[in-house]
């Protein structure tokens, strides 16, 4: 009786778990489609894109500030950069400061976005640069990733 | 590879020569490259001076363990005599590790979609890069008030274990540090999965142990218990198939319930998976120091990943590490009862009773030791 039972949810135990693996193989299949490989090669290359600006910008040994018109826009740049750029203990010690700039039309923006320097003091007579050595046609945001 | 080249010693010597060793010596790489990064944030100098450091002292010391206690080498043969089903123990081992192997192989097919989740970017890649600055400037990352985003109180095995993959290899890519984090993460999955073939196996050793045709009582009349009734080697192996296909089925089902978060550079699956594998080896595997090493290096990785490994519930390693010290320092448990009694349910320890010879799915412990 107790083997019997044993066996039968036993049984029911290796179904369930052949059913479950199943839909997981699914869904690892479903990574490698199309619009899913699509999205996040559009993500990836906006933010190699605003890595790329920002490094036309500063060096990664130059202490920067980071801003942004918005939390959205500040935690873009920081996510493009923060890996590897210098933040500046104060602002006095900042050489430049980095924000985004969305709504940019033509060549030379990021989905619409560049990264732009304001320098303390100007650099060359110059106090404010755009980013360049990359660009991503079209309209942003990137799509949004699973959180 | 730089993380296994580092655990892999430390690795040996708490495990042993065991398959499940393979998957875990990145995995205490990682959790050496994790303190690495705690002692440089403390205390400075350069992080790969720190991880080098760590690793050289933690090989020199399993070194002269092993040169004083010669019995404690990982090759050293025991005087335990062959059981009948040791070859099939050793296939079933050998079939495990090739089906996990096998089953994670065409899971990380995923890594060909060059996915780079929000918290990858935001917190544990960006804290990587923070790892290889300046300790001054470090510190500076750490309190500056505008970074609140990265300056999370994670604990640094992820960020740590990326930050020495591009430190050796020059590469500071987002991709790099995914695919890192990946790794971490089948491994840990790899590790959990394995705990099926290993208790398929134990199940099969004490059905073994269980069919020994019974020696006749005075007077000629043999005593037999149902498992009597097991004819043939065949059936007693059938546990351990059932522990691989059990194991590559999880495998399937972890990457479709964690997928896309298992390859994007997430930490998640990496300490819930490390402390599935915690519970499976420190609960439900019979006590023993190679399953003891097995268990630290598992909490380890899932305290030193995320904060949700130590103050989780039921799952976390912290309650875990409770359970395993009522376990294995003899405190008084109702698990611990004479096994013709009935037996409440314990933490993470199941039985089930059938006539006169009941099949052990899940041992106890102390009725163990006092059998052996």
């Amino acid at each position: 009786m107790v083997t019997a039972a044993g066996v039968i949810v036993a049984v029911t135990a290796v179904v369930g778990l052949v059913g479950q693996a199943a839909r997981g193989a699914q869904t690892v299949n479903t990574q490698r489609q199309s619009p899913t490989a699509r999205n996040a090669a559009l993500d990836d290359a906006f933010f190699r894109c605003l890595d790329t600006q920002a490094r036309s910008l500063v060096s990664p040994g130059q202490p920067v500030e980071l801003y942004g018109s918005n939390l959205a826009d500040f935690v873009t740049l920081l996510q493009g950069v923060g890996s590897w750029v210098t933040i500046a203990d104060s602002r006095s010690d900042a050489v430049a400061g980095l924000a985004l700039r969305d709504h940019v039309g033509g060549p030379g923006a990021c989905l619409g976005t560049v990264v732009a320097a304001v320098y303390t003091p100007p650099r060359h007579g110059v106090s404010v640069r755009v980013g360049s050595g990359a660009s991503v046609p079209g309209n942003g945001p990137p799509p949004a990733p699973p959180l | 590879m730089i993380l296994s080249a580092a655990g892999v010693l430390p690795a040996l010597a708490l495990i042993g020569l065991r398959w499940i060793a393979i998957p875990l010596v990145p995995l205490t790489g990682a959790a050496l490259a994790a303190l690495a990064a705690t002692g440089y944030l403390a205390v400075g100098g350069t992080f790969m001076v720190w991880f080098v450091g760590l690793a050289v002292v933690g090989a020199l010391a399993v070194v002269a363990y092993w040169v004083t206690r010669p019995d404690r080498r990982p090759w050293a043969g025991t005087s335990r005599p062959r059981t009948p089903l040791a070859g099939w123990h050793r296939i079933a081992g050998v079939a495990g590790s090739v089906a996990i192997l096998t089953s994670c192989a065409w899971c990380l097919r995923d890594l060909a979609s060059p996915t780079v989740g929000f918290d990858a970017r935001a917190v544990w890649l960006m804290t990587a890069g923070w790892f290889l600055q300046s300790h001054h400037q470090l510190l500076i990352d750490m309190r500056v008030p505008d970074l609140g985003v990265g300056q999370s109180a994670y604990p640094p095995l992820v960020s740590a274990s990326t930050a020495v993959s591009w430190s050796v290899t020059g590469n500071h890519s987002m991709r790099l540090g995914v695919v890192v984090i990946a790794l971490l993460n089948t491994c840990a999955l790899a590790t959990a999965a394995f705990a099926l073939v290993e208790c398929g196996r134990r199940v099969t050793g004490r059905l073994s142990t269980a069919a020994t045709p019974p020696a006749a009582t005075p007077g000629g009349t043999p005593t037999a218990g149902p498992l009597s009734l097991i004819r043939g080697r065949s059936w007693v192996a059938l546990p351990m198939m059932v522990g691989v296909v059990s194991a590559v089925l999880l495998i399937f089902i972890a990457f479709g319930i964690t997928e896309p978060f298992m390859t994007n550079g997430y930490a998640d699956p990496l300490w819930s998976l490390a402390a599935v594998g915690a519970v499976a080896y420190g609960l439900q595997m019979q006590p023993g120091r190679s399953e003891l090493g097995v268990v630290l290096v598992l909490v380890l990785v899932a305290g030193l990943s995320k904060d949700e490994g130590p103050h989780a519930s039921h799952r976390g390693p912290g309650p875990d590490v409770l359970l395993l010290a009522v376990r294995d320092l003899g405190v008084p448990c109702p698990c611990n009862r004479r096994r013709d009694g009935p037996l409440p349910p314990c933490p993470g320890v199941g039985r089930t009773r059938g006539g006169g010879g009941r099949p052990a799915v899940i041992g106890n412990p102390a009725s163990e030791r006092s059998r052996e």
